[in-house]
């Protein structure tokens, strides 16, 4: 049993066997080919295939059987002959037609018949006229270093890059002329042109008239110029091919891994994105939120990256592929995920952008009644209600500023601590005066949003500070419950002092210390290792 | 030296005037000329003899009108046309002095 299709040849309709088609089919291909340079191309393609229909005719009169066998597409070909068959009976027109079709189109094809998964390596190999093993080498040696990123490339190309099934492909992707590049041949020969011309400029030294000269140096500045074009599109090719891919990588590499990596890389250490996956994944308390977001940025992010890297290759290495249709989905998707990004965002800072909710704890020596917020001000209260000393020595909490790992986002950190997962922030460390006589500190918490929900948010912020003998113990982080989600929490410490007495800044608090107004006005950074006391005016330096 | 290029070189030459010769007797069917041709050798595979008809009915030698065909379409039947006519009288007689050329050569004793 066999396949059989039906035909029309030059209006005349057969049956012919599937192989039989896939022959003929490409012996006119050939045909067509060779003839394509001839402005005539058409008209004698038209005329050959109406003799091969008629010969078909006489065939199925002749032999009484009504479909076209391989047999006898065999015998058609040799009566019309194959293009190489003409070569040596056609005269000097088609000599020299047939020594400008060596020219050929050189296009970039998958190689179905030599492959491991889709030809990609076997095709680029046929392309570049290099072993497909080498191609397969380099992309396996990519493949570790770059930690399996090439296989992204790999797939990008396996959908792009059309299969060379017809003979008359086959041929394209390998070119007539083996060559180590295509490109490196094709700007040689724009040199030599160029070489050439000079020469013959140069011969010509008589230089006739001014005319010639001009048309001489017309034709030498023309064929420079295409050169420099040639080359420069190659090289904008790679440079898109180079930017695309390094975009992807640096995106991927951002999303799984934190903004730190980038900062090694060059061009996108200072364009990239300052983006974080499983951070932004913890901004939204919902999950399934986060991950369709997640995605949905990922696939805006690189659609117009592949998009680059498309147009690269296209410009490097010219293959065939269906541009429109590549261009519309690209764009589908793209839109698609601002959607999402646009819905989803709406939806989430519908609540971020109700209001600000703060709550004040205060502990003072102001009164006797307690300010029993939280577990440890009680005793805080205590201390600071009995503080003898004339100075106040402020310092991070021992040990509890070390041991952290992990990244940050918009100075909320996500860090391990022990193995165990902390959302944490910085807080803020101010120093006022204090109107009455009494050492009071303040910690205000506050988030985004409205109500109860800013409440409980409220109540999930956890900061711990201590006093001992004279040493004030703050934590260099307030700590978030986790699942809570970011609604730009932050916890301000405000220290009031009263006139005469003195504090201590230690050199560790620098990070906390947040606008301490003085006298000198110095700077935060240059407040701490010295000590300050509280005078009428604010706070001045003492000066050993 | 392969003696099947020399042959289709030469062939190659006179192709041309073959095809006006048969061609100037009346006016013939693309398959009644490969029929001519091949009779006479004149060409191996047919695919050549297309692009040349093309060539020379482009170049006004020939013109063709489409005739029904009893089995299948209309077919393409090609005659000379007044050019192609002169032409052929031109290429005559320039064929009449190669061959006396090449006999005088073939049949004269080389005396130095």
């Amino acid at each position: 049993m066999e396949k059989a299709l039906t035909i029309n040849i030059n209006g005349s309709i057969f049956h012919i066997n599937e192989d039989a088609y896939i022959k003929l089919k490409t012996y006119l291909e050939k045909l067509s080919r060779h003839f394509g340079t001839n402005p005539d191309e058409k008209e004698i393609m038209q005329d050959i295939e109406s003799r091969i229909s008629e010969l078909f005719h006489q065939k199925i009169q002749n032999e009484n059987k009504d479909i076209i066998t391989i047999v006898w597409v065999d015998e058609i070909i040799s009566i019309m002959g194959k293009p190489e068959d003409f070569e040596d009976e056609e005269n000097e027109d088609q000599n020299q037609e047939s020594s400008s079709n060596k020219k050929i189109k050189h296009k970039m094809y998958r190689d179905p018949e030599d492959r491991v998964l889709g030809g990609v390596c076997s095709g680029t190999g046929a392309y570049l006229n290099i072993s497909p093993l080498a191609i397969r080498l380099l992309v396996f040696l990519l493949f570790v270093l770059t930690g399996g990123f090439i296989v992204i490339l790999y797939i990008f190309f396996w959908i792009v890059l059309p299969k060379a099934e017809t003979t008359a492909q086959r041929i394209e992707m390998r070119g007539k002329e083996p060559t180590v590049s295509n490109i490196e041949h094709s700007i040689r020969e724009e040199v030599k042109d160029i070489k050439g011309n000079y020469k013959n400029f140069q011969k010509s030294d008589s230089y006739k008239n001014g005319k010639e000269k001009i048309s001489r140096f017309g034709t030498i500045f023309i064929s420079f110029l295409k050169a420099i074009i040639k080359i420069t599109v190659v090289l904008a090719g790679l440079f898109f091919m180079f930017i695309g891919i390094s975009g992807i990588l640096v995106l991927l590499l951002v999303l799984l891994f934190g903004a730190q990596l980038i900062t090694f890389l060059p061009f996108w250490g200072v364009f990239g994105p300052d983006l974080n996956l499983p951070e932004i994944t913890n901004l939204f308390a919902n999950s399934g939120v986060a991950i369709a977001i997640s995605i949905a940025l990922l696939f805006f992010l690189i659609t117009p990256l592949i998009g680059i890297i498309f147009a690269g290759t296209k410009i490097v290495f010219h293959y065939r592929s269906n541009n429109r249709l590549i261009i519309l989905s690209g764009l589908a998707v793209w839109v698609i995920a601002i959607i999402i990004i646009i819905s989803i965002g709406f939806s989430q800072t519908g609540n971020f952008i109700k209001g600000k909710t703060t709550t004040n704890i205060t502990t003072t020596t102001h009164s006797s009644s307690s300010l029993n917020y939280g577990n440890n001000l009680t005793g805080f209260n205590d201390s600071l209600n009995n503080f003898k000393y004339s100075t106040l020595y402020i310092h991070l909490t021992p040990g509890s500023h070390s041991g952290y790992k992990g990244n940050h986002f918009n100075k909320t950190k996500i860090k391990t601590k022990n193995g165990q997962i902390l959302w944490i922030a910085e807080p803020k460390f101010d120093i006022e005066k204090n109107s009455n006589n009494k050492l009071e500190l303040t910690i205000q918490k506050s988030c985004r949003g409205k109500g109860n929900k800013a409440k409980k948010n409220l109540e999930q912020i956890k900061y711990n500070y201590s006093l001992k003998d004279s040493i004030l113990f703050l934590d260099p982080y307030f700590s978030i419950k986790e699942g809570t989600g970011w609604n730009d929490q932050g916890l301000n410490i405000t220290l009031r002092i009263p006139k005469g007495k003195s504090v201590f800044l230690s050199m560790d608090i620098k990070k906390l210390i947040y606008d301490i107004k003085n006298t000198s006005n110095t700077w935060d950074g240059d407040m701490v290792g010295k000590y300050w006391k509280m005078t009428t005016d604010g706070l001045s330096e003492i000066k050993n | 030296m392969k003696i099947e290029n020399t042959k289709a070189q030469m062939r190659k030459g006179i192709l041309e005037y073959c095809i006006l010769l048969i061609l100037s007797k009346r006016s013939l069917y693309v398959s009644d000329i490969i029929k001519e041709l091949k009779k006479s050798e004149m060409i191996v595979v047919e695919g050549t003899l297309y692009p040349l008809l093309t060539r020379m009915k482009n170049g006004g030698l020939l013109k063709y009108v489409w005739q029904e065909s009893s089995q299948g379409p209309p077919r393409k039947y090609y005659e000379l046309t007044a050019e192609g006519k002169k032409f052929l009288a031109e290429l005559g007689l320039s064929w009449d002095k190669l061959v006396e050329a090449i006999n005088a050569i073939k049949n004269n004793d080389l005396n130095f």
